[in-house]
């Protein structure tokens, strides 16, 4: 039973702002990560959505949106002196993650807007069919 | 009057997530057979009122030519969405409090839709009751 039109789709579109904040927080811990699982520097990751289409994954709403791939930003980070830490070369110098803090705090507040505006969505959706309800009272 | 009582005992509680809808099933299902004591038997106004019955096909009954659906049977299925509706959420409520899942929105959509099923559900079973009030005053 659909008793609220649409909710399926804006629960999609939720979904995917919490991993785009997710994301947002994997980067701004790893701002001064030196060293990731491949012994290079952190790369800040990239998050790119994906519209769904009719059966694209099975009990997903068509025309809601999804995480189509988390990929890593290539640009290189900065060049530190630092001849005292343990990640530093030859010349002294350590290769930081290419984390930009201004930048997260915008995708932060971009991610925060999108999720709010969802949620409005959601209020509406609720209060329209609440309304509906009401029809004959 | 046993769907009477039990619709109303239901509308009073509170909508919780604890709700066992399975009485009211029972009791719908016994609601077309019509007991001796004051029973009224819907199926047989179904047949006998053409707007209830385009109502009912309106309402998303697939009727076909051999089988009728009668209004218990729809009215037990939506008791049973209802139902289901609630234990689904229920079902997501219980993910996010043991930590298996991080989709709070999920629960609380859930939710949200529950509640609005159970309203749109006491809404019909007020039309039901009122419809009902008014057949019992009418003079015969």
């Amino acid at each position: 039973m659909n008793v609220i039109s649409g909710i399926q789709i804006t629960g999609s579109a939720l979904t995917a702002e919490k991993t785009r904040m997710d994301i947002v927080a994997q980067n701004i811990a790893n701002a001064q990560t030196t060293k990731g699982a491949d012994g290079k520097p952190y790369h800040r990751k990239v998050v790119s959505f994906e519209t769904l289409m009719n059966g694209s994954a099975p009990g997903a709403p068509a025309g809601g949106v999804q995480v189509a791939s988390v990929t890593d930003d290539p640009t290189p980070g900065p060049m530190v002196y630092n001849p005292g830490h343990p990640d530093a070369d030859s010349k002294g110098m350590v290769a930081m993650p290419n984390v930009n803090l201004a930048y997260e705090m915008v995708d932060l507040i971009s991610s925060t807007r999108g999720y709010e505006a969802n949620l409005a969505v959601v209020r509406n959706a609720k209060q329209m069919a609440h309304k509906a309800l009401t029809i004959g009272h | 009057m046993s769907v009477i009582a039990s619709l109303t005992s239901l509308f009073n509680r509170p909508p919780t997530g604890e709700i066992d809808l399975s009485n009211l099933q029972q009791s719908v299902a016994g609601l077309s057979k019509g007991s001796a004591a004051g029973g009224i038997d819907l199926t047989n106004l179904q047949e006998s009122s053409p707007v209830i019955t385009e109502a009912l096909a309106n309402a998303g009954a697939t009727q076909s030519a051999g089988s009728r659906k009668s209004f218990s049977d729809i009215l037990e299925k939506l008791v049973g969405e209802v139902d289901g509706s609630i234990k689904a959420a229920d079902a997501e409520k219980a993910k996010v409090l043991s930590g298996e899942s991080t989709n709070l929105h999920q629960a609380m959509i859930a939710m949200q839709e529950a509640g609005v099923a159970f309203s749109m559900m006491v809404e019909v079973r007020n039309k039901l009751v009122e419809s009902y009030q008014e057949i019992m005053r009418m003079q015969v």
